[in-house]
């Protein structure tokens, strides 16, 4: 058996160079895929990138989706969705009609008492539409907002409600939508992950989120949503080990990316250009995400319009943070708070979820509109489902067959409400809004066409909306 | 690649109905036409693309123009062409004698009289298409000269673009049409036919693929997919070949393929590289030269142990590069313990191993036996069949043993739920099509998962075989709700010696105390005689004053035995149902009873706590009171005004309890272990009359926010008192007040037991041995619930399956179902008897079984090369992929299963193979005949796995340990990373890193928590196991240099390998490199690369004497205690040369 001894070219009078000639002379050496990838700033696998549909489908009305998932089912009736009938039947028997057969969640068993609307109700804006008291900001920009009131969705249990609403299905290891949205579209930023997702918490039992809810499934783990933290260390092992300077660990990227590059003029492969291109971009983050998080250059008039300084973990530091990766290129921010679970509690609760996240939602489409990003940005407000109108002690059940949702900006047609329940608010009956109609509208603002964005897995196509799905014309501008 | 031209024709038909003629078409022109013209344009031949064998070809014409004008024979190219002199050129028939001029007389006729053919039409195409022109098809398609062959070319590009609407889902089905059948395709349909083998211009499948009309083009464009050019030709070659169907390869056994025959056999080591060879051969490619020595070693190393390779090994090699010495080296590392550790990986992956339940609050479990038993099984070599039937059905084989039943835990591995408000028959389904996703994958490389819902879309599979499916574990006992806080049982205790040992003298213990509480002895006798002295008149001694009564009959609607005690408490064991309910009745004398009180406490069967859900609260959601009286016709509801309670929790006080909402009532956590105790206290809007014959019954429910939230341990009390008030005494019970009123000498056999018992349970000389016999019990119960246990299967009674109809868990309208398997594999028989999961673990490891074998070797040729055989690993179906080498694969199946289904052979095979010892370094010559190396001309570079990086990175520092199996271990972690995890079953989000030498084991002891995966390992793929993965995604992010560079497992790696560079690395800067290179790379160092990091050495060693500080804090990184006779600032300059080593994309790659 012979085994020729591993070569490796002596290639040594680069190392005089300096860095930016390095670069390039190296660039040189790998082929011109990874070229690119190591001069200037525009790295390979993340420069600003196009993703797998290219031309888009359709024209698109926005670039990216900022995601305020109102975490534990926020209650219809107290929030979008006012129903005098359920008031006057407050107290009474839930007429059977509406529950035989139905899937209940924690009020099995129990007597079907309605509970009539908490709150006072009143219509805002040009447009007139129905907001509660409980959230006088939104009310302030409700000419701004579509309320969609028919929302559905098909699981009745927080985690796989959120996996439902994230991926179209409760099967995990599928790829949320944060995920599928940047394998279609690409990455437009070169310093950031393309998918980003912050939490806060307050106002009622805050349910868990699993790191399921942001992950790529299926789809390469470069899609997977990276979560951001305005307080403490705001990604992962983004700071550098103790003791060492920004400099010297760029040293150290630096001679990872000479020794890599020397090696592949033997192996000639490219996952080692990519590799180096991901270090190039990892230290970047290093610098550019401690920035972003850093809101000393907002003028106070943005502190005040938030209602936060930042760093402190609020939904309003991330909806302001929300705005500085929008800002950056982000294409998918996802926010959630924890609050919304109020099977006890509603009256005391509830106006706490409110208030934790009432004027930074108005503040964002505020700001985004002042910034004129409100055109291209898809906002959207929501839970994973909402509640019942039986009453469940001191609150209401979780509840799948009709609840709302709001919509911003993105093409979307503001001062608009779409859809209705019945007048007790618990089936959806009019424009329906399936979880996988969002989905496929949220794709066709985006320029994609749901049914066109496919991966093969397990030898079969698979898709965000799976095989449904059709696009709600009539919310879009 | 070498072509024919094929030309398809298709002509326009005709437009409008022509007047009755009187030349026949069919009897008269066709024959003429078919005796001579349609040999040279017809299914064979289509010279100028003319075709005269249908109404369409006659009036497409050919490429030179129409064939006739109706109407006017003088016009028309045919008879031009019949009547041309025969030494012109063009004349017909181009071949042989001109026509007979009767026979021309008639064709020209028959043109002139307007050319009908009357009802002559072998092509009839679907009304739809009747009025469109087709003429736009291409007349000129290139098509493959070589056969064309259904499973390899066809089946895929049917399967991925008709399947779905003509394919076995017969609800999908559009049309009638089902193209995965020959005789379907070829059937008759209204005259027309899909596919006319051989006859592309009748058969409708092609005018289909190929129009360019959207409304006719198939797939449609609705459908999103869309055929290439190539594919429709390919089609199109092969319905002209004949539309020969195949058996899908992998529902048909494998048999030993004959190894095949190469011209020069100096390359090979093994059958392996003949198959491999013969196909380069063919391709006229050479292989690879070898792999050189040190890329071989840590190759091997890295694929058998998963452990970079010890320097003295690669040395010997490098020394002596023989094929003995190789060999031998692979030989050692089959028998290394670290093998089984690097096999169980992938396992572990399919089986969705993970230390957490998944679902909601994703809490502990204990199944790390399992974990131990698969590392075990590899390293023991346990036959592979053998291994199968163990965790399929380990719990049924006669006598199991323990080992046996800790596989069967395979069974348990599927996510669980505990969340509040879930439903039971919701989650069941979801388990059960869990498994059949992932049994279907592990074993049969069939996406069975897909027909739960609706037949499958591409691979014969319907969703009765779904559901017959399921049912095989219609038996194993489990719930479809857990309860948070509690085990996920049942569990297979697996207590140490010393465990065991304490368990038995706890019993002896036991039984000596329950001598000690039942013994008559003086002394007791003379305190009772005081105690009932005193107790005549205490009765109402104190304000709100209650009297416990024994119950006269409690009954569980939930199921749970319940036991009266002798101090009136009743203790509920046994079935802990989600939805309970107590029944309690109380036979009492008093009069004017005011309130009932219930109290909850401890007894040593709930361990801590006052509720049956572990540390959970318990919730008692309603409780109503009905009275009986003597003459009273029934019961008659009580009603209660008020409820207060001692204390509560979060969930609510006595008046919730009383509310008539079931998901709220009173509450308590129990905040201490044994002896704690709660209670509420409820007023009667009316006191009840009573006196003797009074029945009250006492209806308790629990519906708590998660279920099972129930009392354990209750003791009711009734009392007269005006203002029935909270008071911490409890009370003798009525029944005993009642015997101390009789004097002794009336007092019967029974009442005399009566007071004893009770007594006992209060007397202050027993007050030890009662506080002995309770702490006996708890530290029982303690060291039962911390021993050692793991999840295993226990069969019970089978469940009814039912099809649920498009897998809507309500509905109950489906079908029952016996367990079975897919009628595409081979019959299971059971000779009419329910099939258990032990016959079908049987089945699955019949040596004649098509799948079993084929897809475990498939699998292990990934490992080994980057990708399998055949390249999905989890879908030998329609859409998975025809096997680039389909007789290699057979070859190893059936090698596999004749072996005894020996791993270990196997794997010895493929790794002493040429094939696998090729160099990895890519190939120009390649890249356009082969760029994904999927011919095996080289071999690939495969980036390392997640956990495979991390113990690459504690070995070379010296700090791995390499204990095998054990408790999983939780390495550092960014801090908050669980902050939106949630607990309800009181298990601890605040994460402490494993001290000591636990810190720095093999990745794959990781605390595997499925909701949030360790980052690191998450960050480089590693699964979260959630659902089966039989192939790990392999990507490139930045997060993964972040993990490298600064994730402090990485740091500390560093700093302990830099310690090592220095002290055994030698003196001089190069020497130190050369060796940091061969520990970390297995390899020397260039001249280059020396200097590269000689200058980082040198330039940090400058800044780390400045910044002294600086170089301490990195030093120090981690809790491993560090040395104080090195230099810090050298040191900490070496840890910048050993940080940069650990980042190369090379550490983490094997090549």
């Amino acid at each position: 058996m012979d085994f020729p001894k591993q070569q490796i070219s002596d290639d040594a009078h680069c190392l005089c160079e300096t860095r930016r000639e390095f670069l390039s002379r190296a660039g040189a050496g790998m082929g011109m895929l990874a070229l690119g990838s190591l001069l200037g700033n525009t790295a390979m696998a993340s420069s600003p990138s196009s993703g797998l549909v290219a031309p888009l489908h359709i024209a698109p009305k926005a670039k990216r989706v900022i995601f305020l998932c109102m975490a534990g089912g926020p209650s219809h009736l107290e929030s979008f969705d006012y129903k005098p009938e359920l008031a006057r039947l407050d107290g009474q028997p839930m007429p059977e009609s509406f529950t035989a057969g139905q899937p209940i969640a924690q009020l099995q068993d129990s007597n079907l008492v309605c509970r009539g609307p908490q709150f006072q109700f009143a219509k805002h804006g040009k447009s007139q539409q129905e907001i509660s008291q409980l959230f006088p900001n939104i009310a302030g920009i409700a000419d701004d907002i579509c309320i969609v009131r028919s929302m559905v969705t098909e699981q009745i249990n927080h985690d796989p409600a959120h996996t439902f609403i994230n991926t179209g299905t409760s099967i995990s290891g599928r790829p949320s939508m944060g995920s599928w949205l940047n394998y279609g579209l690409g990455s437009e930023t070169e310093n950031l992950p393309g998918f980003v997702v912050l939490t806060s918490t307050g106002g009622g039992q805050g349910q868990p989120i699993s790191a399921r809810q942001w992950h790529s499934g299926f789809l390469p783990s470069e899609f997977q949503g990276v979560q951001l933290h305005s307080k403490g260390d705001p990604v992962h092992y983004i700071k550098n080990p103790p003791g060492v300077s920004h400099e010297m660990q760029g040293d150290v990227v630096d001679t990872v990316r000479s020794l890599a590059t020397l090696h592949n003029d033997t192996l000639d492969d490219p996952e080692i250009a990519a590799r180096i291109s991901q270090y190039e971009l990892a230290y970047r983050m290093q610098t550019s995400v401690p920035d972003l998080v850093d809101f000393s250059d907002e003028p106070e008039h943005v502190f005040d319009l938030y209602g936060t300084k930042g760093a402190d973990g609020s939904f309003a530091a991330n909806c302001l943070l929300a705005r500085r990766l929008a800002e950056s290129g982000v294409r998918f921010i996802q926010l959630y708070h924890r609050g919304w679970d109020h099977h006890f509690g509603l009256n005391a609760l509830m106006p706490i979820a409110a208030r934790n996240t009432d004027k930074a939602c108005a503040a964002l489409i505020t700001d985004l509109k002042q910034r004129g990003m409100l055109d291209d940005t898809l906002v959207v407000w929501g839970g994973e489902f909402g509640r019942t109108p039986m009453a469940q002690s001191s609150g209401r059940d979780h509840h799948i067959k009709g609840f709302s949702w709001w919509m911003a900006g993105g093409g979307i047609n503001g001062g608009m409400t779409h859809g209705a329940t019945d007048e007790l608010g618990y089936n959806a009956v009019e424009n329906i809004v399936h979880m996988h109609d969002f989905h496929a509208t949220m794709l066709h603002l985006l320029g994609i066409d749901h049914k066109k964005l496919t991966y093969q897995f397990q030898g079969r196509d698979f898709r965000l909306t799976d095989v449904h799905g059709n696009v709600v014309h009539d919310i879009i501008a | 690649m070498q072509r024919a031209s094929l030309a398809i024709g298709l002509a326009m038909l005709p437009a409008a109905a022509m007047a009755q003629a009187a030349v026949d078409f069919q009897a008269e022109v066709w024959p003429i036409i078919a005796a001579h013209c349609v040999e040279c344009h017809g299914p064979e031949a289509q010279k100028g693309a003319l075709r005269l064998d249908s109404v369409l070809g006659f009036k497409k014409g050919s490429e030179f123009g129409e064939v006739f004008v109706a109407g006017d024979a003088h016009t028309s190219t045919i008879i031009e062409r019949l009547t041309l002199p025969s030494d012109e050129d063009g004349r017909m028939p181009s071949k042989g004698e001109a026509l007979e001029p009767d026979q021309i007389a008639v064709i020209r006729a028959w043109i002139d009289e307007g050319a009908d053919f009357g009802t002559w039409n072998p092509n009839p195409v679907e009304r739809k298409f009747v009025a469109r022109d087709l003429s736009y098809l291409p007349r000129q398609v290139e098509m493959p000269e070589r056969a064309i062959t259904f499973n390899k070319d066809i089946r895929q590009i049917l399967s991925n673009n008709c399947f779905r609407c003509h394919g076995p889902d017969e609800g999908a089905r559009k049309a009638g049409l089902r193209l995965d059948l020959r005789e379907e395709a070829l059937r008759d349909r209204d005259g027309g036919h899909a596919i006319v083998p051989g006859k592309l211009v009748d058969s409708l499948l092609v005018s289909h693929i190929f129009s360019e009309d959207d409304d006719e083009r198939m797939p449609p464009v609705d459908s999103g997919k869309s055929l290439t050019r190539e594919e429709q030709v390919m089609i199109a070659g092969w319905i002209a070949q004949g539309a020969k169907y195949e058996d899908h390869w992998s529902y048909i056994p494998p048999s030993r393929p004959t190894i095949p025959q190469i011209e020069d056999d100096s390359w090979v080591r093994n059958p392996i590289d003949r198959f491999v060879l013969a196909e380069l051969e063919r391709q006229d490619i050479e292989p690879a030269q070898s792999a050189d020595a040190y890329t071989l070693v840590r190759r091997v190393y890295l694929d058998t142990i998963g452990l970079p390779p010890e320097t003295d090994v690669v040395d010997r090699l490098a020394a002596n590069p023989t094929a003995d010495d190789y060999e031998q080296i692979v030989d050692e590392l089959l028998s290394s313990p670290h093998y089984g550790e690097r096999m169980a990986i992938n396992w572990l992956d399919q089986v969705r191993y993970a230390d957490t339940n998944g679902y909601h609050s994703d809490e502990s479990r204990s199944v790390t036996p399992y974990r131990d038993y698969v590392i075990n099984a590899f390293n023991e070599n346990l036959p592979y069949n053998q291994f199968t039937v163990e965790q399929l059905a380990g719990d049924l084989l006669p006598n199991p043993t323990t080992d046996q039943l800790i596989a069967s835990g395979f069974n348990r591995m599927n996510q669980l739920t505990a969340e509040g408000g879930a439903q039971p028959g919701e989650y069941r389904a979801k388990y059960a099509a869990d498994r059949v996703r992932a049994i279907g994958s592990i074993f049969l490389g069939a996406t069975l998962g897909c027909a739960e819902c609706h037949d499958h879309k591409f691979d014969p599979i319907s969703t009765k075989e779904f559901y017959e499916f399921t049912a095989f574990f219609a038996d194993i006992e489990e719930r479809g709700v857990y309860v948070t806080g509690e085990q996920w049982d049942p569990r297979l205790p697996l207590p140490t010696p010393d465990e065991e040992e304490r368990l038995a003298e706890l019993d002896a213990k036991i039984v000596e105390l329950d001598g000690v509480l039942s013994e008559h002895t003086r002394a007791l006798s003379e305190s009772q005689a005081e105690w009932e002295a005193n107790q005549c008149d205490t009765a109402a001694d104190w304000p709100g004053w209650w009297q416990p009564s024994y119950p006269a009959e409690v009954i569980s609607e939930g199921g749970a035995t319940m036991t009266i005690l002798d101090d009136a408490s009743v203790v509920a064991t046994g079935e802990n149902a989600r939805r309970e309910t107590y029944v309690v009745t109380l036979s009492t004398s008093l009069e004017n009873i005011s309130g009932i009180r219930v109290e909850a406490l401890n007894h040593w069967t709930m361990g801590i706590g006052i509720s049956r859900a572990g540390t959970s609260p318990f919730i008692m959601s309603e409780i109503d009171v009905e009275r009986f009286s003597p003459g009273d016709h029934g019961s008659i509801p009580v009603e209660i005004a008020s409820g207060k309670e001692d204390r509560r929790f979060l969930l609510g006080g006595a008046a919730d309890a009383i509310d008539g909402f079931l998901s709220s009532g009173w509450s308590n956590l129990s905040r201490t272990s044994s002896g704690d105790r709660t209670y509420s206290v409820y007023r009667f809007a009316e006191p009840i009359e009573g006196g003797p014959g009074t029945e009250i019954t006492v209806r308790m429910r629990f519906r708590g926010l998660n279920p099972r939230t129930t009392i354990g341990r209750f003791r009711l009390a009734l009392t007269s008192a005006e203002e029935p008030g909270l008071s911490k005494e409890v009370g003798v019970p009525e029944q005993v007040l009642d015997v101390l009123l009789v004097d002794h000498s009336d007092r019967s056999e029974a009442q005399f037991d009566q007071v004893n018992r009770y007594y006992r349970t209060i007397a202050p000389e027993l007050a030890d041995a009662r506080k002995a016999w309770t702490a006996a019990h708890d530290e029982k119960v303690k060291i039962e619930a911390e021993m050692l246990s793991t999840l295993v299967t226990r069969s019970i009674e089978p469940r009814m399956t039912r099809v649920l109809p498009r897998g809507e868990w309500l509905r109950e309208d489906g079908d029952v179902v016996d367990p079975g398997t897919p009628s595409t594999f081979p019959d299971l028989n059971v000779n009419g008897r329910r099939a258990t999961r032990l016959d079908l673990a049987n089945w699955l490891v019949d040596d004649a079984h098509p799948a079993t074998a084929r897809v475990f070797v498939n699998r292990l040729w990934k490992q080994y090369f980057g990708t399998g055989l055949s390249r999905v690993l989890d879908d030998f179906g329609s859409q998975g992929e025809w096997p680039t080498h389909p007789e290699l694969l057979d070859w190893l199946a059936v090698e596999f299963v004749e072996s005894g289904w020996d791993v270990k052979h196997i794997a010895h095979l493929i790794l002493t193979s040429a094939t696998y010892q090729q160099a990895s370094v890519s190939r120009r010559d390649l890249d356009e005949v082969d760029p994904k190396n999927r011919l095996l001309a080289r071999q690939t570079p495969q980036r390392l796995d997640a956990e495979l990086i991390r113990d690459g990175a504690l070995s070379v520092s010296g700090l791995l340990n390499t204990r095998l199996g054990g408790a999983t271990v939780k390495p550092y972690q960014p801090k908050g990373y669980w902050s939106n995890a949630n607990t309800f079953g009181g298990e601890s989000l605040n994460y402490v890193p494993s001290p000591g030498e636990d810190q720095y084991r093999r990745g794959l002891y990781t605390y595997w928590k499925r909701s949030f995966l360790h980052p690191s390992l998450l960050a480089f793929d590693a699964p979260p196991r959630e659902e089966c993965t039989a192939e790990r995604a392999v990507s490139n992010t930045p997060l993964q240099a972040l993990v490298l560079l600064n994730d402090p497992t990485y740091v500390e790696a560093a700093s302990a390998f830099a310690e090592r560079i220095i002290r055994e690395g030698g003196n001089q800067p190069e020497d130190r490199i050369a060796w940091a290179f061969r520990h970390a790379l297995a390899r020397e160092p260039s001249d280059a690369e020396t200097l590269v990091l000689t200058q980082l050495q040198q330039s940090h060693q400058k800044t780390f004497v400045a910044e002294s500080d600086a170089a301490e804090a990195i030093i120090e990184t981690g809790q491993r205690p560090v040395a104080d006779d090195l230099d810090r600032a050298e040191w900490a300059s070496w840890i910048s040369v050993a940080r940069a080593l650990l980042n190369l994309p090379e550490t983490i790659t094997r090549l």
